[in-house]
């Protein structure tokens, strides 16, 4: 659960329920990074640079779990390198049901609702570096008209819907077949990952 | 019949949204009755509305073949429901069907798109009821994923980062 580094807020690090605040400015390789991802093509360093102000970064290596399954977290991520992937328990192979790369926003639910339990086990599994908001942070900013809250809600938005699809397809494949349930498990490779 | 608003405030994606924002969701839709067996659409056609159930049922359908069908949900009042193919721009993914008489709100496409792109107050609370909706949907068609995919061998120990990891890293879908 520890990050590989952590370069703007190690002392808030060790828990996720902590407000997010930033003790120093953001360097310029994260504002950089951050002006890579679509969601800030139209902004300009002090907006990102303000963002930033408001978050924390956070790297981690492969295969590290973010969220547990069943816990509860306040916080909202955006991936700016690498890829996180979420699955549920309960079956033979990883249910996938999130899977995040760059641009992709995780935790959108928790903005809303408060105390949400998590239904996903969040993992690292490439190394990845992370912008992390706290909800309460991402709500002020909402109710002041920032419009770099409503670009995560529609990026939380079309994140979610592509993973509605993915598992109806998924569903529709599994069901559809006719030759025993062996055949059934081969069609969901989609999500199952086989 | 019940007002837009009416409905929308019972609508738990809508609880808590002010009146003047709610006023303006409100103006985008219109109440419609529907009777039982009424089809809303069909899967496979191309979008054009998405709905809030305010009194009924409805049910949505994923043709399985051999003139089967698997119902994948059952809306009951409060539920949005119709939007992920307004989202996403892509081909029903289910027939939607009334199983007794219904009011649905009815947002067209143009109606629903508007609010999603309106920067003001009602455009947030109505991004809000959307993320939550699909949170809730998202939730459900993974849990009805996975009833189908338990039957067939046993889970992995989930309190043995070890084994849970292996498996992940076996079956990691490539990247899109």
């Amino acid at each position: 659960m520890n990050p590989a580094s952590s370069t703007l807020c190690d002392d808030v690090i060790a828990s996720r329920e902590d407000p997010v605040t930033n003790p120093s400015p953001p360097t310029p390789e994260q504002i950089a990074a951050l002006r890579g991802l679509t969601l800030f093509q139209n902004t300009t360093d002090a907006d990102v640079a303000s963002f930033l102000g408001l978050s924390c970064w956070e790297e981690y290596p492969a295969w590290t779990t973010l969220i547990e399954e069943g816990s509860t977290t306040g916080s909202l991520w955006l991936v700016v390198k690498g890829r996180v992937v979420g699955t549920m328990s309960g079956t033979p192979q990883p249910l996938f049901v999130l899977d995040a790369r760059e641009g992709d926003v995780v935790g959108a639910v928790a903005l809303y609702r408060k105390n949400v339990v998590q239904p996903v086990r969040v993992c690292t599994v490439e190394p990845v570096a992370l912008v992390r908001f706290d909800t309460e942070t991402v709500m002020k900013l909402g109710a002041r008209g920032s419009p770099i809250v409503s670009l995560i809600e529609d990026l939380a938005i079309r994140t979610l819907a592509q993973r509605v699809r993915d598992c109806n397809v998924a569903i529709g494949e599994a069901l559809r077949p006719t030759g025993g349930f062996t055949r059934v498990l081969r069609s969901l490779r989609g999500l199952l990952g086989g | 019949m019940e007002s837009v608003q009416a409905i929308l405030k019972r609508c738990p994606y809508f609880r808590g949204v002010p009146e003047e924002p709610l006023a303006v969701i409100s103006a985008h839709g219109r109440v419609t009755p529907v009777p039982r067996d009424h089809v809303l659409c069909e899967e496979g056609t191309e979008p054009d509305k998405a709905w809030i159930l305010g009194k009924g049922m409805v049910e949505a359908r994923m043709d399985i073949g051999k003139g089967q069908h698997e119902v994948l949900a059952t809306m009951k009042p409060g539920t949005l429901f119709g939007h992920i193919s307004l989202l996403d721009k892509q081909a029903r993914s289910a027939t939607l069907v009334a199983v007794a008489a219904s009011d649905v709100v009815q947002f067209t496409s143009a109606e629903f798109g508007w609010l999603l792109a309106d920067r003001s107050n009602a455009g947030r609370f109505f991004r809000r009821a959307i993320i939550l909706a699909l949170g809730d949907t998202l939730l459900a068609s993974a849990t009805h994923l996975k009833e189908i995919t338990q039957k067939e061998g046993e889970p992995p120990p989930v309190d043995n980062p070890e084994v849970f990891f292996k498996r992940l890293r076996d079956r990691l879908p490539a990247r899109r």
